[in-house]
């Protein structure tokens, strides 16, 4: 297994590197081989359950990948392969899925081209909402049909027996020609007698738009009489696919699925009628119609900005018209790790991607032996080696502002030869430091220091400091940080699938051009790792910067991103671990009206949409009882400005203003600083 | 296709050396922008010319804020054209972002003006007009009766913003050109990418055509100097990562429209359809948006909001091309039947 690998050039066959999961979307088989179906359905059933869902999670995080399923071509594949449903959906009723990806059929250009102006009539939304309903209704009625063809081929019988479709049934010309008749389409269809037909004036009308929007088309005058009620078809669509499915028992039966993808780039894309042309999707989430359901997949806050339906100010409301499905909780480590499923679904992920492309069985025990375990203490010793009298002697360094016989008392204590002295060094003189700080004596602090169990070694301080104390480590030794580890990729990507195959795909390059195969190596060496997580995170914070509103977060996170990393290597007392990140109250961040306020939450918002920011609520230690929202880098970016990964303890207390200066303003950003030397000034 | 180019000199000696003609050009930051109505008013000064220039501002919530600069240098320009004696006229100026009403409204209003003149030949200066604009623009005069003549001229510049400061920033969601939608996904076509300076997150636009797209082409542009081949080729990683690309890469004359589509003739030739995304020099654009016209296909591009003040500076030779004349598009003229 390993010679045939050998063979092969490591740097064109990284299983990781195609990441971009469009590539499985449209590859059925693909998607097939590679979705991690037992892991991610069982917490995302909703999404496959009769019923309006929008499922909502930041950049990457797997909302397509899950609701690609939904999609007649993938389901089709599933089906013809494996001769059933992926296991979790066995239970599920079946569905017919069709899909629309709003962006790519230029939704956005109704109203930016006016149907009002080409009619020669005054301004009129409305008549703008009907022209793009008119497009929808024929593109999904289109795919619709493109759905029955494809259950009608021959290999397609697994399909049509899930959905309870009569083989027969679907074929006769009967069929079209009752279609052709419905009320629904108000005459436009009349005449087409077989499916042919059907497409061919479906065509027609798609054509029509097509030129409409190239500026090319005649007036759209019969849209006053022959354009379809969008409900109404969908209503009729849906009810067909009941009527189709009798092969199933009733409670079985299939319904209508519909797919609406890239909902939220409408609004960066059309500025005068985005608002309009977001109702009517939200009119058919209304609709609440038994038969058909829709799916929507949207980035975390780009959804709610406009709930309203055409024509009403009456919104579409949560639980009762839709459900969500917000896979940032479900994939996001909580505190107390229960129902923690990301470490499967990650190394699932790996496994799916190393057997399908190198054709390899590696079990996922052995893929994480591949990045080895990560301890404070080996950590340590790669900057400062217990066997290198140079290296001790420079880690003494690493004890600053203390008095000599507390500084001397350090050393005799801490460099006991071992493996990891050097943070025990740092750890012991910081706890050193928050004493005299605080006004202890020497012989206070000497007391201290020799106590048994060592202070610096109490569950939470240790626990809590010892990130920081490394980062301080690297620096003083005028070295990169090292990032190796299962557990720190997992810690690293942030509950983001993208974001964990972005990670194996640059250390599986680094390895590849070191000429080191990354599964002979158990574990792979630090610095390999290092090199590609740190090529990963550069990555991750530079694509961001092409993203929409992209140029502003790359400016002001670089901002704070120093600013964080300053702060961290000044805080030699290790006074406040949890400063990697900051919080507002949540009541300033949505002050109605006030434009900090909203300016700062757009900010913010947009930066968890794209995943650079995390956010988190926050319960205030501050007395007043008021929540609070905490933020933090995304893990991945961390490397990057060199600040810990870890987030523990208090966030820097931050206001609505402190944020919109770091944000907006132009001076150099202080994070944190001036509350650190009030507090000592007050110690003192 | 036979598409008449050359030097613009050379163009215009043998095109317009009898014609009143209309020069419609950009106002912007860009030095480039003066050198063909300056040429035109200086060398061509036998003939009627009138001048016609828009002004392009970018969007109020562009990142960065290079309002003022931007404004600063159009001065220096405008002081420069008065000093060259260039007299021209001010159309309206237009948002970076306008839609293909906006652009409509603003193209019918210089037509009025231009007919009333009774002149019939345009000379179109695509150099500093972002392609949003120019793409639309070069649609509606080609397919329009008016005008009967149309020559795209395109002014080289000496040289471009370096490293590591940015062309432009602050960009949209992937999206059609205005006027060059296709909505429709049809299976097996090409797209053909033309690499620029700048990545301007070109793979979220690949994803969005994953679909459609069975086959990637990728067009650099010749000749390659150190600077220019060495930026392109970073654009590419980023894209391709360290695949093999050797098999999907053609290297075509930055200038050489005419060339440019024989190639997407062949491509097209092996497949249903192509889809472009220019992102390259504007003359394989030109030719892109040319090829897109004839067989309606859909340009796509994820807009810039923010053009930094100083994108090119000093002025190169200036190339003319003649897209339509005797109200014929190049495209249905035959090589083999003149």
């Amino acid at each position: 297994m390993s010679d045939t690998r050998q063979d092969r050039n490591l740097k064109v066959h990284n299983p990781f590197r195609d990441l971009k999961v469009t590539e499985l979307i449209e590859d059925a088989h693909l998607y097939r081989d590679m979705f991690s179906e037992n892991i991610l359905i069982g917490e995302t059933s909703n999404i496959y359950l009769p019923g309006n869902v929008i499922v909502l999670g930041p950049q990457g995080s797997g909302k397509t990948m899950l609701l690609n399923l939904t999609r007649l071509p993938v389901m089709a594949e599933w089906l013809r392969t494996k001769r059933a449903p992926p296991e979790p959906l066995r239970e599920v009723p079946p569905y017919f899925g069709i899909s629309i990806n709003l962006n790519r059929a230029s939704f956005h250009s109704f109203g930016n081209i006016s149907v009002a102006k080409a009619l020669r009539v005054e301004k009129n939304p409305w008549l703008e909402s009907i022209a793009a309903a008119d497009f929808v209704t024929h593109f999904l009625f289109n795919e619709f049909i493109k759905g029955i063809e494809l259950c009608c081929r021959e290999d397609n019988d697994e399909l049509r027996k899930w959905l309870g479709f009569d083989y027969s049934c679907l074929m006769d010309d009967q069929l079209a020609a009752r279609i052709a008749e419905w009320d629904c389409w108000r005459g436009f269809y009349a005449g087409c007698d077989t499916w042919e037909r059907l497409r061919s004036r479906c065509s027609k009308r798609l054509d029509y738009w097509k030129d409409f929007l190239r500026i090319k088309g005649q007036e759209p005058t019969w849209l006053w009489n022959d354009r379809p009620d969008i409900e109404m078809t969908m209503h009729s669509l849906g009810n067909l696919i009941r009527e189709l499915g009798s092969g199933k028992q009733s409670k079985e039966k299939p319904s209508l699925f519909i797919y609406i993808d890239q909902y939220e780039e409408i609004k960066a894309l059309s500025h005068k009628h985005s608002s309009e042309l977001q109702r009517i999707i939200n009119t058919l989430i209304k609709s609440r119609d038994p038969v058909v359901f829709y799916r929507i997949g949207a980035r975390t806050y780009d959804w709610g900005t406009e709930l309203r339906i055409s024509g009403s100010e009456s919104r579409i409301e949560v639980e009762r018209d839709y459900s969500i499905v917000d896979l940032t909780s479900i994939l996001r480590r909580r505190e107390d790790r229960v129902g923690y499923i990301y470490p499967k679904f990650a190394a699932d992920v790996a496994r799916k991607r190393l057997e399908r492309l190198e054709n390899m069985d590696v079990s996922i025990e052995r893929f994480q032996r591949v990045f080895g375990k990560w301890s404070a203490k080996k950590e340590s010793e790669l900057y400062y080696r217990c066997d290198n009298k140079k290296s001790r002697a420079r880690a003494e360094d690493t004890i600053r502002g203390l008095p000599s016989a507390i500084m001397r008392q350090i050393i005799e204590i801490c460099d006991n030869g071992e493996p990891g002295f050097a943070l025990e060094m740092r750890l012991a003189s910081a706890w050193a430091l928050q004493k005299s700080q605080r006004g202890w004596s020497e012989g206070e602090i000497c007391a201290g220091l020799s106590a048994n169990p060592r202070p610096w070694h109490k569950q939470w301080w240790y626990k809590e400091r010892k990130e920081i104390g490394l980062v301080q480590l690297a620096s003083h030794a005028y070295s990169q940080r090292r990032y190796f580890g299962w557990d720190t990729l997992l810690y690293l990507s942030g509950g983001n699938i993208s974001a964990f195959l972005y990670l194996c795909s640059e250390i599986w390059d680094t390895a590849a051009r070191e000429g080191v195969d990354p599964l002979d190596e158990e574990p792979l060496d630090e610095k390999i790792q290092t090199n590609g997580i740190i090529s990963a995170s550069t990555k991750w914070q530079e694509r961001d910067r092409n993203e929409p509103e992209g140029s502003r977060r790359y400016y002001a996170i670089n901002r704070i991103g120093h600013a964080i990393r300053d702060s961290i290597r000044r805080d030699l007392a290790l006074s406040n671990p949890g400063h990697t990140g900051f919080s507002i109250p949540k009541l300033s961040l949505y002050k109605e009206g006030d434009d900090e306020s909203i300016r700062v939450r757009t900010f913010l918002h947009n930066a968890v949409n794209w995943a650079i920011v995390e956010e988190r609520d926050h319960a205030s230690k501050n007395g007043d009882g008021q929540p609070r929202l905490k933020y933090y880098l995304h893990p991945l970016i961390s490397p990057y400005f060199e600040i810990p990964i870890k987030r523990v303890k208090e966030p820097y207390y931050s206001n609505l203003h402190e944020v919109y200066i770091w944000l907006f303003g132009g001076d150099e950003v202080k994070f944190g600083t001036d509350r650190k030397r009030t507090r000592l000034r007050k110690d003192r | 296709m036979r598409l008449p180019w050359g030097s613009f000199l050379d163009i215009s000696q043998s095109f317009l050396y009898d014609k009143d003609f209309v020069v419609l050009g950009c106002l912007s930051s860009e030095d480039r922008c003066c050198k063909v109505p300056t040429v035109c008013h200086q060398e061509l000064d036998d003939h009627h010319v009138k001048t016609y220039l828009l002004q392009v501002i970018d969007p109020p919530n562009a990142f960065p804020d290079y309002s003022v600069q931007t404004a600063n240098k159009i001065s220096e320009i405008r002081e420069r054209l008065e000093a060259d004696y260039v007299r021209y006229v001010m159309l309206p100026t237009l948002d970076l972002k306008a839609t293909e009403d906006d652009l409509e409204e603003s193209l019918q209003d210089f037509q009025t003006k231009v007919e009333e003149l009774n002149i019939d030949t345009i000379v179109f200066d695509i150099s500093a007009f972002p392609k949003r604009y120019f793409c639309f623009l070069l649609l509606r005069l080609l397919e329009s009766p008016f005008p009967t003549n149309l020559i795209v001229t395109y002014t080289q510049a000496d040289s471009y913003l370096r490293e590591p400061q940015h062309l432009a920033s602050d960009l949209d969601p992937c999206s059609n050109l205005p006027g060059f939608a296709d909505p429709l996904v049809r299976p097996d076509r090409t797209i053909v990418i033309s690499i620029g300076f700048e990545q301007l997150n070109l793979a979220a636009l690949i994803d969005s055509f994953a679909e459609d797209v069975r086959r990637t082409k990728i067009l650099l542009s010749f000749p390659p100097d150190g600077i220019f081949s060495r930026r392109q080729w970073a654009v590419i990683r980023h894209i391709m990562g360290d695949s093999n690309i050797s098999h999907m890469t053609e290297i075509v004359p930055a200038l050489d429209v005419e060339r440019v589509c024989t190639r997407l003739y062949n491509w097209l030739d092996e497949s249903s359809g192509l889809i472009f995304a220019p992102f390259g020099p504007k003359p394989h654009t030109l030719a892109f948006a040319l090829c897109a016209i004839q067989h309606d296909f859909g340009l796509y591009y994820t807009q810039p909001k923010a053009y930094h003040p100083d994108y090119s500076s000093g002025m190169g030779p200036s190339w003319a091309y003649v897209v339509k004349w005797d109200g014929y598009p190049c495209y249905f003229r035959n090589v083999y039947s003149v």
